[in-house]
């Protein structure tokens, strides 16, 4: 179990946590690379992106590694990266299922 | 320039706000701030042009709020205005500017900010007033409780008990604007889109003002005396009671006189439900001679000086009112006795033995005092018999035991 009791990721949360599983990533890098990874299906306004950053950082699934003035950079924690594999788990079943009664 | 105009709709009902703000850039009117009272938005008049506000919640410091200024600036989004402890309104001219919020769900999670602050605040904001409304009741409860047996000042009654009911009233308000609120973030966590609540377009406060803040503070002055009681003449008035003369008085002590002096005073009557009868009697007899040591005789006396008595009598509905008044009326003398021994005038009262009970068979209560009152001896009887009250401040030469009976007489004949 991942440890995180509010239910299972929205599609921007997902791909927020997703963002960071290659390497640590501030705000700007993670809506580019939401955006180029969805191919523009989902962008990320920086009212969802910041609040969404502040809730990881509360639930301790992301924490903060550094500020440069405005810049500031977060890295996935190991919580962090068990709730995403779990959601990736999730959304694979759904996907296996939705395949299997469409053949 | 500026102009001013009044918000049609509440900062909780979110689409409602941002599309007014909407409408008003495409009539060139751009948010600027709100007016102190948060009942107007103040804008800016520009050329009209497309513009998106969006409300952003509070977050849980302003110090997290203020570092998302920057990054919010970078996407296009301008900060433009604040809602204090609600939200932050934000403007953006570009098109191609991704939404504030780009997912209804997030913006439920950013909600909880708003939420949290707004129950702190209305929390502390609704139990002030009762806070003070308590304290002020523990001050002057007395006052209060004297009001409602005796019907003295039914104005300050009213205006109490207006504010007794219209307290819980405004604290329905609280839970209605937090159901709001919390209605808003439930439709977002299902990702429905909000929809906006029908536009007030008049000038609410006014309104509000006009039909229930005027006509309150106007009907307790229409309704209501500030002070009840009538005051008249001693020859006017009708006395439930006629009481004891100087002469039968000053009869019963060493010092006889032998006419009557000249009596003059006045007379204060109320009724409430509780003590339907309540009379307060003041009585000045002026005499230039004093009584000598035997009978009958006066020596004169350079330095006029005053016979006084007062006569307070209630009558009540019941013999626990009655008690009740008796402590009231009791309460109210000793305090008397007390200050007046620090009052700067010829009224001032020296040598004071307080209130002290006496035995006296077919009365419930029998109290007195003795003091001395520009030089004259003086006494304070309070009693209490059945349904009656009577509270006398007598000053003259016959002590309280001698008296007491011409009261208690008076007290069996009635008026016709």
């Amino acid at each position: 179990m991942s440890g995180r009791e509010k239910g299972p990721l929205t599609e921007p949360m997902f791909y927020v946590l997703m963002s960071f599983l290659r390497r640590e990533m501030c705000g700007t890098e993670i809506t580019e690379f939401v955006e180029r990874k969805t191919a523009g299906r989902v962008r990320l306004g920086p009212g969802t992106l910041y609040t969404l950053l502040a809730r990881f950082q509360e639930e301790e699934l992301i924490s903060e590694t550094g500020v440069d003035g405005r810049k500031r950079t977060y890295r996935l924690t190991g919580k962090g990266r068990a709730v995403f594999l779990e959601e990736l788990e999730r959304l694979r079943s759904c996907v296996n299922d939705g395949e299997e009664e469409s053949l | 320039m500026t102009v001013k105009k009044p918000i049609p709709c509440s900062f909780f009902d979110i689409p409602g706000m941002q599309q007014w703000l909407d409408e008003m850039a495409l009539q060139g009117l751009f948010l600027q701030d709100f007016t102190r009272q948060m009942d107007k938005a103040v804008f800016e008049v520009g050329e009209p042009k497309p513009m998106r506000y969006r409300l952003d919640p509070v977050g849980k410091s302003k110090k997290a709020d203020l570092a998302r200024e920057a990054p919010y600036k970078e996407a296009g989004w301008v900060f433009a205005a604040y809602i204090p402890g609600a939200f932050y309104v934000f403007s953006c001219d570009d098109p191609e500017a991704p939404e504030l919020y780009s997912d209804p769900q997030s913006l439920a999670v950013a909600l909880d900010g708003t939420i949290k602050r707004q129950i702190m605040k209305q929390t502390v904001s609704s139990l002030f007033p009762f806070l003070l409304i308590g304290l002020f009741l523990c001050f002057n409860w007395k006052s209060y409780w004297k009001d409602i047996l005796l019907w003295e000042h039914p104005r300050s009654l009213f205006t109490l008990v207006l504010a007794a009911v219209l307290l819980p009233v405004l604290l329905l308000l609280v839970p209605l604007g937090l159901h709001r609120l919390l209605s808003i973030r439930r439709t977002l966590e299902l990702g429905l889109p909000l929809k906006a609540k029908r536009r007030w377009n008049r000038p609410r406060w006014i309104v509000l003002y006009l039909l229930f803040v005027l006509p309150l503070s106007v009907l307790p002055y229409l309704l209501f005396h500030d002070y009840a009681p009538e005051i008249c003449a001693l020859e006017e008035a009708e006395l439930a009671h006629s009481w004891p003369t100087a002469v039968q008085l000053e009869g019963t002590g060493p010092c006889p006189l032998e006419t009557e002096p000249e009596a003059d005073g006045y007379v204060i009557t109320n009724s409430s439900w509780f003590v339907p009868v309540q009379e307060f009697v003041s009585i000045d007899w002026r005499r230039t001679d004093v009584p000598g040591p035997v009978p009958g005789e006066t020596i004169s006396h350079s330095h006029p000086y005053t016979l006084y008595m007062s006569v307070q009598y209630d009558r009540a509905r019941s013999p626990k009112t009655a008690q009740h008044v008796y402590q009231l009326r009791r309460g109210s003398q000793a305090e008397y006795l007390e200050d007046a021994q620090s009052y700067n005038s010829p009224y001032r009262i020296t040598d004071l033995q307080p209130l002290e009970a006496l035995d006296c068979p077919g009365l419930d209560r029998l109290e007195a005092a003795h003091f001395r009152r520009q030089g004259q001896d003086s006494w304070a009887i309070t009693l209490l018999r059945g349904t009656e009250v009577l509270v006398v401040d007598y000053t003259g030469c016959a002590p309280p035991q001698s008296c007491l009976p011409l009261f208690l007489e008076a007290l069996n004949q009635t008026i016709p």
